[in-house]
């Protein structure tokens, strides 16, 4: 079994503990994504609707969209129709995205990217959730007026899916995978170079190789731990023309310097 | 250096190859999802199994419940949930059938890891619509908390880890890679 691989059993462990800390962190904080989320959404349904929004309020966990659509109370006074929509269901990835981060010792500023690349989806989830929210509310001949078509209402009912389903969790975690391609890569390669096994080819049956690197660079991209045994390669990119026996090099245990890799 | 940039390169495509992959599968599964057949042929009996094995599960402890359709209901008090699309945890089988598709590994294993996958995944939503069902007996509050974004996340961080596990028991690729150390390599 794997002896120099990543350890993954401690990552996870170290995300198990740090889970319950963000998480209430980021719930004991939520009042201030309002105003992080609430402007730019507010700002991007007028942008897609002009003039659709007139306002906007924070009651508890909620934001209020005070919309411009009115509905007349008595021949002389009108109200303006409002929704109100629970914005944290759009910013908790935050909190899986901090522990997941923690746990692999990111650095700050990759925890300060993650958190600004979160914000578009939150926005998206909460744009949805209005749209979605206003085609209900209003008939068909209401959405008419506005310019809804039938494709636009298909449209706002998968966004909202996705927006509410997919992106607060799935995004947290296609970012720390994007941050950790290295240690996954390593992840992937660590059985494969548990043993001294690294593929040895016949130098006269290969093409003459156009990029040619000695040293290769250590792996600087990983937050994680660094192999046990430091290796220097010669490493030589190039088309394999017949591949000899695989004849391990004694002692050479080292991960892999890239991250995993489709077949040609 | 230019070997340092081939490598780099060599990462991040590979990478951008299996996001937008990822995105492109996970795209054709909600849509195949929505659609009417999928939704009546696998979505909804799969919700409803949902349901039993939960109640089956809780009739070992708790005599008081009882199913209906997609509904659970303590006899006692009245309480039910329902289980709706959302809370089945297909979504996160999705990801993670995405995720496995998509990452390079022999299809022998793909297969076995959305299989192992799914069970693990809807082990865990059982255990999430039990406790969500008498959370919301205790307290309104926490269930609310509980069901709109712990569970969520935990159902999710189930999917990753499952995927990490299994990329991490995945065999010794037999691919020929893209780059590979000759014979004049040096130990430092």
């Amino acid at each position: 079994m794997t002896t120099n691989g990543p350890s993954l059993w401690k990552f996870l462990l170290r995300a198990f503990l740090w889970l319950p800390v963000c998480f209430a962190a980021w719930y004991f904080s939520a009042q201030l994504y309002a105003v992080v989320i609430g402007f730019p959404t507010a700002w991007l349904l007028n942008q897609l609707q002009p003039g659709i929004l007139s306002g906007m309020a924070q009651r508890g966990l909620d934001l209020v969209f005070v919309t411009s659509i009115k509905v007349r109370l008595t021949p002389e006074s009108y109200a303006l129709k409002t929704l109100q929509v629970n914005f944290l269901i759009y910013t908790y990835g935050l909190a899986l995205f901090l522990a997941l981060m923690l746990a692999a010792h990111a650095k700050w500023w990759k925890i300060l990217i993650g958190a600004i690349v979160l914000l578009p989806f939150q926005i998206w989830g909460l744009a949805f959730n209005f749209l979605s929210h206003l085609v209900t509310m209003l008939g068909p001949n209401e959405l008419a007026k506005l310019g809804f078509l039938g494709w636009h209402i298909d449209a706002i009912s998968l966004g909202k899916r996705v927006g509410d389903l997919f992106f607060p969790s799935l995004i947290p975690l296609l970012l720390w995978v994007g941050f950790n391609l290295a240690f996954i890569g390593r992840l992937s390669g660590s059985r494969t170079h548990s043993s001294p096994t690294l593929t040895t080819i016949d130098a006269h049956a290969v093409a003459v190789p156009d990029i040619v690197a000695s040293p290769a660079p250590p792996n600087k991209s990983s937050d994680y731990a660094r192999p046990s045994t430091p290796a220097v390669y010669t490493v030589t990119p190039v088309q394999i023309v017949s591949v000899l026996p695989a004849k391990p090099i004694a002692g050479n245990t080292a991960a892999p310097p890239f991250g995993w890799t489709y077949p040609s | 250096m230019q070997a340092a940039h081939y490598l780099m390169f060599r990462r991040y495509s590979s990478a951008l190859r299996f996001f937008v992959l990822f995105a492109i599968i996970l795209l054709a599964l909600i849509q195949l999802q929505l659609t009417p057949l999928v939704n009546g042929v696998i979505v909804v009996p799969w919700t409803e199994a949902m349901v039993r094995i939960s109640a089956g599960i809780m009739a070992l402890f708790d005599s008081h419940v009882a199913t209906s359709g997609n509904n659970l209901r303590n006899t006692t008090n009245g309480f039910s949930v329902a289980v709706e699309s959302g809370c089945n945890g297909l979504e996160a089988a999705m990801v993670l059938i995405a995720a496995m598709l998509v990452f390079p590994s022999p299809w022998k294993h793909r297969v076995i890891g959305v299989l192992v996958g799914l069970f693990a995944v809807e082990a865990l939503n059982i255990v999430r619509i039990i406790s969500l069902f008498y959370l919301g007996q205790w307290n309104m509050d926490i269930f609310h908390v509980a069901h709109l974004y712990l569970w969520q996340m935990l159902i999710m961080l189930d999917a990753l880890v499952v995927w990490l596990v299994w990329i991490r028991v995945l065999p010794p690729q037999t691919t020929a890679a893209p780059l590979v150390v000759t014979q004049s390599a040096t130990m430092a």
